[in-house]
């Protein structure tokens, strides 16, 4: 917990807390929704409660005063962006949309009588709760990691802070011909084509200014969202020869270049070896089933779960994600609670800011409708991940999604890629889209 | 295994091991395999309101967006936003995926996205309208 100690209530806080009335004049009890975790989801949900229906009284309870973006945070590794261009604030969530900010932490809540208490011993009344907590990250699933390794000398950076920084510092001082690898998570995780993206910008960026340096990505899996278009991307910028298999069904549909000498960047999936065994913190050994890589710069994307408050509100299941409604995403755990975002099981959406900012409208719609007494609406969602094989390399999933045998199910087919021959003109321009999404979207879930 | 034993250099192999001999002649695959297609007309109506929400990430809130990328939809004339859906869902119009998005939605869907976005304000700024 980062700022136990500053619990700063902005704005109409304090007043909120005390009771008093809010915009909107009347207070119907019926109307008083605290949201928890102001990421993507809680952040999302906010706005769109107070746009859909400005009589309800919302509080947003998030520890940190400043989020920091995790899409588009690998830009920081390669120097593209900084670590502040990832801040972004609450001041437009409470000064536009009126939504009462407390800085805080969630630390439990007492169901029967829906109230939800922080670490600053507030005790916040709500009709409807809802969590949008994220995820952690299981530093101790791999023998050797460990949070404290991660803050030191192989770093995560998944959920972006420090570790972020840490990493783009071990990056730039990496020795001439030295070795980055990245290890990459098991199903499910955050940002599915995230650590592949990662590997491609470092390629990137290596290729320019360490150009003897070689790039392995070490995968408990043997196949991932985006990779026959993202490995066609490597083939084209880095030389890179997709496995038989790959070159096999890529070469069906388009030219795949063979090169005589392979390129600096390699993926090892599990079927080759690539599942890791345990990491050597001082010598950066990372052992294989394949066998052991001696590596100069390492990240990790560990094995993760629900944020560890969706654990201290009794809200996962064995599997340590939280089981909800689809049509509502309510808990099916705990009444009156609704959980959002990458904490959530939701079938075929993956865990990405698209799809909790699509799940927060979806339960912004059910919470305001219910609280009013009127039937949920028939929801819809999408998901759309960018994603750069290199900068001006620009690939994607898009996904609609309805609500099917209780389930959340895609509607758009086969067509979810960028299409395999897709001219450089649409690849350049697809790179063009995912800079200008960062933006866009942003505005979308804070502005 | 002995950890002081390096193996990178045969771990690359063996990622290089993948590249193909030749360009095989593979007779051009079937599309992917994905679920069972989802029959759209069978699924409950969705209203403009839940529809215009999944389209916020990227043309803004309420359809309203200032951006050299993407455009604004408030205020476009119901009938133009059905035509021009219905062109990404043929190909009829190039998309970089608006053709997928298109694919997604039953024509009773892009009725209602059209009629709420036409009622909408227009963008007040510019680098709104297509
Ligand atoms: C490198 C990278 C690239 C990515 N790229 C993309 C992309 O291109 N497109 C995309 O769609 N997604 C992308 N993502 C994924 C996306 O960022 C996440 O899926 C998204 O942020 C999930 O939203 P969330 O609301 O579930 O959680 P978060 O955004 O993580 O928000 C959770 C919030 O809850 C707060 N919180 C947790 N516990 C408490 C507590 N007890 N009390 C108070 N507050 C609490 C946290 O401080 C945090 O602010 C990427 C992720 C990474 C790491
Ligand atoms: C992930 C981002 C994204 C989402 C979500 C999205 N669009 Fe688009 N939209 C684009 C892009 C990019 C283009 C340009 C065409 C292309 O390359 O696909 C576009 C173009 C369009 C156009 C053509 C505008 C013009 O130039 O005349 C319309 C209309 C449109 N979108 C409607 C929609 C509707 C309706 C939705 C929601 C159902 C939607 N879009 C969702 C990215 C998006």
């Amino acid at each position: 917990m980062k700022r136990r100690d500053a619990l700063t209530l902005l704005g109409l806080g304090s007043l909120a807390l005390a009771g008093l009335p809010r915009l909107g004049g009347n207070t119907p009890r019926k109307g008083r929704v605290v949201i928890v975790g102001g990421g993507v989801g809680g952040a999302t949900l906010a706005k769109y409660l107070r746009l859909l229906d400005p009589g309800l009284h919302v509080t947003l309870v998030e520890r940190n005063p400043i989020y920091i973006r995790p899409y588009g945070s690998t830009e920081v590794l390669t120097g593209h962006i900084t670590m502040k261009d990832l801040d972004v604030t609450y001041d437009a969530l409470h000064e536009t949309y009126g939504v009462e900010v407390l800085i805080d932490a969630a630390v439990g809540l007492d169901p029967v009588k829906k109230l939800l208490r922080t670490a600053g011993k507030k005790e916040l009344p709500y009709d409807r709760l809802v969590v949008s907590p994220g995820i952690q990250l299981d530093y101790g699933a791999i023998p050797g990691y460990s949070a404290q390794v991660a803050e030191t000398r192989i770093p995560s950076g998944w959920i972006p802070g420090a570790q972020t920084a840490l990493l783009a510092k071990q990056l730039q001082a990496m020795r001439p011909g030295g070795l980055f690898v990245l290890v990459a998570p098991p199903n499910p995780y955050r940002c599915p084509p995230g650590p592949y993206e990662r590997a491609a910008l470092v390629t990137e960026w290596l290729q320019r200014h360490n150009p003897t340096a070689k790039v392995i990505v070490a995968d408990p899996k043997d196949a991932f969202v985006t990779d026959e278009t993202m490995l066609l991307g490597w083939n084209r910028l880095y030389r890179y020869n997709p496995p038989d298999d790959y070159a096999k069904k890529l070469a069906a549909k388009v030219e795949v270049k063979r090169h005589s000498e392979g390129g600096p960047i390699t993926w090892i999936r599990a079927k080759d070896g690539g599942k890791v065994k345990r990491l050597e913190a001082g010598s950066l050994q990372i052992h294989t089933e394949g066998g052991v890589l001696k590596a100069d710069v390492v990240n990790v994307v560990p094995p993760m779960k629900a944020a560890t408050l969706a654990f201290d509100l009794g809200l996962t299941d064995a599997a340590g994600w939280c089981p909800v409604d689809r049509r509502t995403f309510k808990s099916t755990k705990v009444p009156d609670v609704h959980v959002i975002g990458d904490s959530c099981i939701a079938d075929a959406m993956p865990k990405s800011g698209f799809s909790a900012n699509s799940q927060a409208k979806v339960a912004a719609r059910a919470i305001v409708e219910e609280l009013a007494g009127r039937p949920v609406p028939e929801p819809v969602w999408e998901n759309t991940c960018y994603a750069l094989a290199g900068m001006h390399y620009g690939l994607f999933v898009a996904d609609v999604f309805r609500l099917v045998d209780g389930k959340i199910a895609r509607t758009n087919g086969p067509d979810r890629y960028l299409p395999l021959d897709a001219s450089p003109a649409q690849i350049r321009l697809g790179a063009r889209y995912q800079q200008a999404w960062l933006r866009t979207f942003t505005q979308d879930v804070f502005e | 295994m002995d950890p002081t034993r390096i193996l990178l250099s045969s771990l690359l192999a063996l990622g290089m091991a993948g590249c193909h001999k030749a360009p095989p002649k593979a007779p051009p695959a079937p599309p992917p395999a994905g679920p069972p297609a989802v029959d759209l007309a069978k699924l409950p109506p969705v209203d403009g309101v839940s529809l215009a929400h999944t389209c916020a990430g990227c043309h803004g809130t309420e359809g309203r967006i200032k951006s050299a990328a993407f455009v604004s939809l408030a205020g476009l004339p119901a009938a133009d936003l059905v035509r021009t859906m219905k062109d990404f869902r043929t190909g009829k119009r190039p998309s970089t995926l608006m053709g997928h998005v298109a694919k997604g939605l039953s024509d009773r869907d892009l009725e209602a996205l059209a009629a709420y976005f036409a009622k909408l304000p227009k963008d007040a700024g510019k680098g709104g309208q297509p």
